[in-house]
């Protein structure tokens, strides 16, 4: 029995750095069989690159945040036109437990005087598995991502974690570049993705969203409320706009709406834009660049009158560590 | 409580410390701490459908001493009919009352008339086809003399509750599983490493292979009215292979966690996989099964009709693979789908191959020989067949599925949502049929891997099966498919 019982310990004890090394090997497996394990260094939303560069940004005025709605719905130049210094913090289907661990991470130090957070009804029903994916890929990893995980209790999450702190660990992403710029897209000083495509394509499926309310990321989001209050941060909720199909999928709007205006200042600009499918959106909850000049105007107009003055502000370059 | 859960992963290591540890030299405390083990794994399942397992036993219990201690034959026999019956009625009542009802409902109404008959509220316990047909087993073999009754009800109880394989088999007999509960039991370290090892290989089938398979096929059965036939191809036969890795990948898991408590279960599948004709395929596939059934349906018919010669013992397989399908659910698919095997069986039966045992011919290489992987494939391709009936939710919508794999679309390309998830599967399944073959004249595929190996080989090779399930595992428990039978 004794021998057994040691048997099993030791194997035990060696399954951990075993595993570690086949992770390893397993990293160069091709991604379509790599069924549990979502590494995706550089991928679609440029979070890699937005989460370098947040590193050289600070104090700013307004800091963005959400899902890909929000790095392709805040385009930070034209906040900085109106002299706002601003940085979009968004990132692939971002959910709000994703959202309080950019905070813990990153909030200090941009120290915003006013946080716009995109929400849509989304957020409270996804799991959060790829957004959490996409942090974990793209940006350090800490004591925050494993609660992150836990939280999420995910094995795919749980997998991509432990292979992205053996990435880390071994330094392989030192030299990784991402280039700014690729077929579609490019990518903005300050988070913002410009999508150069103008046309309407649905070739992309409607969101296949299971409307089962996820405790989880209400918790969460109540945190980030929490949080921004105990800090004395103004901010303000944005629902963006999409087109009007994707908006009627959804099956209970206006309670959202009602809920959100609990938080605070909220903002449905689905109601108050009336923008078209086909000349101000790329897909079906994706503005083009046009549709994103006259939200962002529009959002802009609604802003000034608050606490952010021009004259307050610290608009210029961001600061070179 | 699934073998492949968080709960049955802490489960298990108590129930292992108590046993070995806490209560190694009373085997009388060990078979009651087996038989409170056993209650709580079955009543977390649902705790209200306890009451029964634990007053058929009883009953059983009763029975069986009143059956040995009969003088009279004919007392014996009415006692053993009156057991038969009560087993299965319980089965009856609580599996095919609803069945029969609709049944005779529809007849009914189909010759005009009106009947006030209405189904039943019923929930159908787990396992209760496994366990009824153990205690069938238990009364019939103490009235052929076969079997002494168990005088100790705690080491009877465990044996019909036995927790690792209530739920869905192996079917144990009486002889095998009981006295190993009445002798002391000391422990074996290769026999519980032997365990550890098999519970590993079948929860790489369940999690790796069957689990896997099920996002294709449960896609393809849904959706089989609007799919090309090729789909629809491609669905059944990953479904034939998520049937075999789940329930071959469960059994496996059975056996190993007895291995750790120091028991000898039944093998309940030999790689029927590599079967080569339907008779072989039956002496390999879902064994303790299909033995009961010979034992207690197919040789007393087959005797009883051997004057009709082989008609005799095509209507005796028919009935006997009837029954068979019968016991796996209350549907008219299950039924045709018996119905089939037994018809499968006609050209074995006549050309007098029944029960002759078929060698698996190789190469020098080691391979199949050409006429053997013929006889592998086309027999696959005839179970396969089988499994559309079994999987689908009525006859009609297997009508839908079979009529949609015999149509112009089987030559099309296959949907872009199964390809999709295609190549991986494809991957897995090459994975297990290459280890399966290797090991195929073991008792499961990984019995002697590497056995020869340095013993840090080896644990690598382990290490990476574990690993492999982590890799491909789905994150929400799936339950396994025989345990609605």
């Amino acid at each position: 029995m004794k021998r057994f019982i040691k048997s099993i310990f030791t194997f035990a004890l060696l399954l951990i750095p075993t595993c570690f090394v086949y992770l390893f090997f397993w990293g160069f497996v091709p991604d379509k069989i790599k069924s549990n394990l979502n590494y995706g260094l550089g991928s679609g939303g440029y979070s890699y690159s937005r989460l370098q560069e947040v590193k050289n940004f600070k104090e700013v005025d307004i800091l963005f945040l959400g899902s890909s709605r929000s790095y392709r719905g805040f385009d930070t130049r034209i906040f900085n036109q109106y002299g706002f210094y601003s940085f979009n913090l968004g990132s692939s289907s971002q959910t709000p437990l994703q959202t309080k661990v950019l905070l813990n991470r990153y909030l200090d130090r941009l120290n915003p005087k006013l946080i716009i957070y995109e929400v849509s009804p989304e957020i409270f029903y996804v799991d959060g598995v790829e957004s959490a994916l996409d942090i974990i890929s793209n940006d350090k990893n800490d004591r925050e991502s494993i609660d992150m995980a836990l939280t999420i209790n995910h094995i795919k999450v749980y997998n991509t974690l432990c292979y992205a702190i053996e990435r880390d660990l071994l330094h392989l992403n030192v030299d990784f570049h991402q280039p700014l710029q690729d077929e579609n897209d490019t990518y903005i000083s300050g988070g913002y993705v410009e999508r150069r495509q103008l046309d309407f394509s649905d070739n992309k499926d409607m969101a296949d969203v299971e409307f089962v309310s996820n405790e989880k990321q209400t918790d969460a989001f109540h945190e980030i409320i929490r949080l921004f209050k105990r800090q004395g941060i103004d901010y303000l909720l944005v629902y963006t706009p999409v087109t009007d199909d994707y908006y009627e999928n959804f099956p209970d709007n206006e309670n959202f709406d009602d809920k959100m205006k609990t938080f605070g200042t909220y903002y449905n600009f689905n109601k108050i834009l009336n923008l078209d499918d086909s000349l101000h959106f790329y897909d079906w909850d994706h503005l083009n660049q046009a549709g994103v000049e006259i939200f962002n105007r529009n959002l802009i107009e609604k802003i000034k009158p608050t606490q952010i003055s021009c004259e307050k502000s610290t608009s210029g370059l961001p600061i070179q560590k | 409580m699934l073998f492949n859960s968080i709960t049955f992963a802490i489960f298990l290591p108590i129930v292992f410390f108590l046993y070995w540890i806490v209560f190694q030299h009373n085997s009388r405390w060990q078979n009651m701490l087996l038989l409170m083990a056993s209650y709580v794994f079955y009543a977390w399942v649902n705790w209200k459908i306890l009451s029964l397992l634990i007053v058929t036993t009883l009953v059983f219990y009763g029975l069986g001493i009143a059956i040995y201690n009969a003088v009279d034959t004919k007392k014996k026999n009415r006692l053993n009919t009156l057991g038969v019956l009560f087993g299965l009625g319980i089965l009856l009542y609580f599996k095919y009352a609803n069945f029969f009802i609709t049944a005779f409902k529809d007849v009914v109404e189909h010759i005009g008339l009106q009947t006030n008959l209405h189904t039943f509220s019923i929930i159908v316990p787990v396992g209760i086809s496994f366990y009824t047909f153990r205690l069938l087993s238990y009364l019939i073999d103490i009235n052929r003399g076969n079997q002494k009754p168990a005088q100790d009800i705690v080491a009877f109880s465990a044996y019909v509750a036995f927790f690792p394989s209530i739920l869905a088999g192996p079917i144990d007999r009486p002889k095998l599983l009981l006295p190993q509960l009445q002798t002391k039991r000391v422990f074996d370290y290769n026999l519980a490493v032997d365990g550890c090892k098999q519970i590993l290989w079948g929860l790489f089938k369940k999690a790796v292979i069957a689990d896997n398979c099920a996002v294709v096929t449960n896609f393809v059965f849904d959706n089989s009215a609007n799919l090309s036939g090729s789909t629809l191809l491609l669905g059944a036969v990953f479904f034939s292979f998520q049937m075999y890795a789940d329930f071959s990948g469960y059994s496996d898991m059975a056996i190993g966690i007895a291995k750790l408590l120091g028991f000898k279960i039944t093998q309940n599948f030999n790689y029927p996989l590599f079967a080569q004709n339907i008779a072989d395929f039956w002496r390999r596939w879902h064994i303790s099964l299909t033995s009961w059934l010979t034992d207690y349906v197919f040789m007393p018919l087959n005797i009883k009709w051997r004057d009709w010669g082989k008609k005799g013992m095509i209507l005796a397989i028919i009935i006997d693979f009837i029954i068979c399908g019968l016991w796996h659910g209350a549907n008219w698919t299950f039924v045709l789908w018996g119905f089939y095997h037994g018809l499968l069986f006609i050209p074995i039966i006549l050309s007098g191959k029944m029960f002759k045992k078929t060698k698996i011919e190789t190469s020098k290489r080691g391979l199949p020989t050409l006429k053997t992987l013929g006889s592998m494939i086309f027999t696959f391709f005839l179970v396969t067949f089988g499994l559309i009936f079994f999987n689908s939710e009525s006859i009609s919508s297997a009508w839908t599925f079979v009529s949609g794999i015999f149509s112009s679309s089987l030559f099309t390309i296959p949907s872009r949502k199964v390809l999709a998830n295609s190549l991986t599967f494809c991957v897995l399944i090459c994975v297990l049929m290459f280890i399966e073959w290797s090991g195929r004249n073991n008792q499961y595929a990984i019995e002697f891997l590497g056995l020869r190996w340095k013993k840090c080989f080896r644990w690598a090779v382990y290490m990476f099966i574990i690993f492999a399930i982590f890799m491909f595992v789905k994150t929400k428990e799936t339950p396994f498919i025989y345990f609605q039978f």
